[in-house]
């Protein structure tokens, strides 16, 4: 059954357990809320480039506190929770399996769980109670303690439905959700625990955990959606499943290795620098695996990109991912390193890859996918602006910083003085502001056509439950 | 089939597991252990209490002035890694001339600032 392109996605959600629609749409408001956060506090960092003095005299929203505040909420509220509301989606639809009530009330209280963890560790930051200086594990210890817990919680949910799937095989979707689950568990255990820690050995797990922390954790929980949600939305199988395969595999080998390849220079040995540089090159092969499957597979399907609101999305994002990686490559190398490490092209990296690869392929999905269980559509409109303001906002935010990034490099290397590299960079932060604005009125208007993909009262009479007796309606083929 | 990766749940959560934590012993835990029994921070006896840091070297003094501690505290507080790094690189670089513009950094064994394998005074 194919269901044309304006037909509203009532009948597709029709038999959907209700509380199934609101535990997913639940997760995925907790991740707009902290968004909303993450947008402010980014735009109050973003604006103290060009006026220092602004708000200076507030110790609460000392520049030091603010920006692991930014970071922490973007990565552990944002990104994280609207990925593993999709994945509350995604891993039920391909076993083929509606969520049980032990699993709907097990995922209710890892959501209430990770958001304490994020609230109480906003709160810790916020008044400089954090775990030691280093980047992505400034929560006290307590608040990412209940982040992994929930983690743990849902890791067991997903692999409960997964033996209780339907079907013979495990979708590569699966593999990545699950796999992702076991990897930022260990990545945790390391960031957290105290042994062995003091002088350039915290250095060394400094570099794994960070660069782990985003890479075995967001990379693969995205790719993973995607893989469900871009053949869904094309409505025609993915171009190869071996492709992705490889791409989980290599992955896996490769990423994990490269973490020192932000502390080059340093006393770290050379054998692990080497083996970080060599390894960023070799990241080319999973994601071209992954980025060119998801690229085939929309070859030739020009006219659904252009009617679908949401497959440009997925469009940018799978460019994005290219993009992304193909800068982690070049900036690794030594040569390149020298001059852009430690400059503004940090932070521009740091976004092409948690804004304009992750978070777009997020939005596609969200988009796409969530209307399917809801019975509620976002209003077209908001949705075209979400994305023109964000594509736009991000793409000025990404080019100022690189740009700025490669000019404050460009003096360090010519050996001028610090200052005159602060000077050169001033107006690319006034664009960095302008484009962060445009992205965070581009997450107002998301925050308002997610709210109005909230599952409808209408759910509560064609839905069905686990309980009951009507047979769930097959999940219809259909363009979102 | 004894061995179908493809519908065996069991394998596809403990195979990429196991692979990881046995690449993550390789690539964080054993280096790191290994720098901290290979430079070992300085015996707090050597230090008098109170006394200036001990001059950059292997391992850092454990021993810190009231004073130092105060700026500890507000260093931690404030997060000022954020930008003042604690992880520091050289900051003379050794350049090797190719071709007419480009300019590659290196470091040879004797230009090293930091605790490297080759610079270990028994080599």
């Amino acid at each position: 059954m194919k269901i044309p392109v304006g037909i509203p996605v009532f009948v597709a959600a029709a038999g959907t357990d209700p509380r199934f629609a609101r535990l997913v749409h639940r997760w995925l408001f907790s991740g707009v809320f902290w968004l909303l956060l993450g947008s402010a506090v980014g735009l109050i960092e973003a604006y103290r480039h060009v006026d220092p003095e602004f708000l200076a005299d507030s110790a609460l929203l000392s520049y030091g506190r603010l920006r692991p505040l930014h970071t922490m909420s973007m990565l552990f509220g944002f990104a994280s929770m609207t990925l593993l509301a999709l994945c509350l989606y995604v891993v039920p639809k391909c076993s083929r399996i509606t969520m049980d009530e032990i699993e709907l009330r097990s995922s209710n209280l890892a959501l209430w769980l990770w958001n304490a963890g994020v609230v109480g560790g906003s709160v810790a930051l916020l008044i400089g109670q954090l775990h030691g200086g280093r980047e992505y594990r400034e929560y006290p210890i307590w608040a990412m303690g209940l982040i992994a817990a929930a983690v743990l919680v849902l890791g067991w949910v997903f692999y409960r439905m997964i033996v209780r799937r339907q079907t013979k095989g495990i979708y590569i979707a699966c593999w990545f959700i699950l796999a992702a689950c076991g990897w930022i568990a260990v990545v945790a255990v390391m960031g957290y625990l105290p042994f062995f820690k003091r002088g350039m050995a915290d250095t060394i797990v400094q570099g794994f955990y960070m660069h782990n922390a985003v890479g075995m954790w967001f990379t693969p929980l995205v790719v993973g959606i995607t893989y469900y949600s871009l053949p869904k939305l094309l409505n025609k199988p993915i171009y190869s499943y071996a492709l992705g395969v490889l791409g989980i595999f290599t992955h896996l080998l490769f990423y994990t290795l490269i973490g020192t390849h932000h502390y080059m220079f340093t006393a770290v040995p050379d054998w692990l620098e080497n083996t970080a540089l060599i390894f960023s090159v070799a990241m080319m092969v999973p994601v071209f695996a992954s980025a060119g499957n998801f690229l085939l597979t929309m070859k030739g399907e020009k006219v659904a990109i252009q009617q679908s609101y949401s497959l440009p999305f997925l469009l940018v994002g799978v460019i994005g991912y290219i993009l992304a990686s193909a800068q982690g490559t070049y900036q690794s190398l030594r040569v390149v390193q020298d001059g852009l490490h430690l400059t503004h092209d940090t932070g521009g990296h740091s976004h092409v890859a948690m804004y304009c690869f992750v978070s777009f392929l997020l939005w596609g999905s969200i988009y796409g996918l969530v209307p399917r269980i809801t019975g509620r559509e976002p209003p077209v409109r908001l949705v075209g602006a979400h994305f023109w303001l964000a594509f736009a906002g991000g793409m000025i935010m990404v080019v100022s910083l690189c740009l700025g990034g490669a000019e404050q490099g460009a003096v360090s290397v010519r050996g001028e003085p610090f200052m005159d590299g602060v000077r050169v960079v001033k107006p690319y932060m006034v664009w960095r502001v302008v484009g962060g604005c445009l992205m965070a009125v581009a997450h107002l208007i998301s925050a308002v056509a997610i709210y109005a993909m909230r599952p409808g009262a209408l759910l509560d009479i064609f839905g069905t439950s686990p309980t009951s007796s009507t047979p769930p309606v097959p999940e219809p083929e259909g363009r979102a | 089939m004894a061995f179908d990766i493809h519908s065996s749940h069991r394998t596809i959560l403990l195979l990429p597991l196991a692979i990881y934590v046995v690449l993550v012993y390789f690539v964080a835990v054993a280096p790191a252990i290994r720098m901290n029994r290979d430079y070992p921070p300085t015996d707090p006896a050597l230090l008098e209490p109170g006394s200036a840091p001990a001059p950059a070297g292997p391992g850092a003094p454990l021993v810190l002035s009231e004073r130092a501690k105060r700026g500890e505290a507000v260093f931690k507080a404030y997060n000022c890694v954020v930008c003042h790094t604690q992880q520091i690189r050289g900051d003379e670089r050794v350049r090797v001339q190719v071709g007419d513009t480009m300019q590659v950094p290196v470091r040879t064994p004797d230009a090293r600032y930091g605790l490297d394998e080759p610079t270990r005074p028994e080599e």
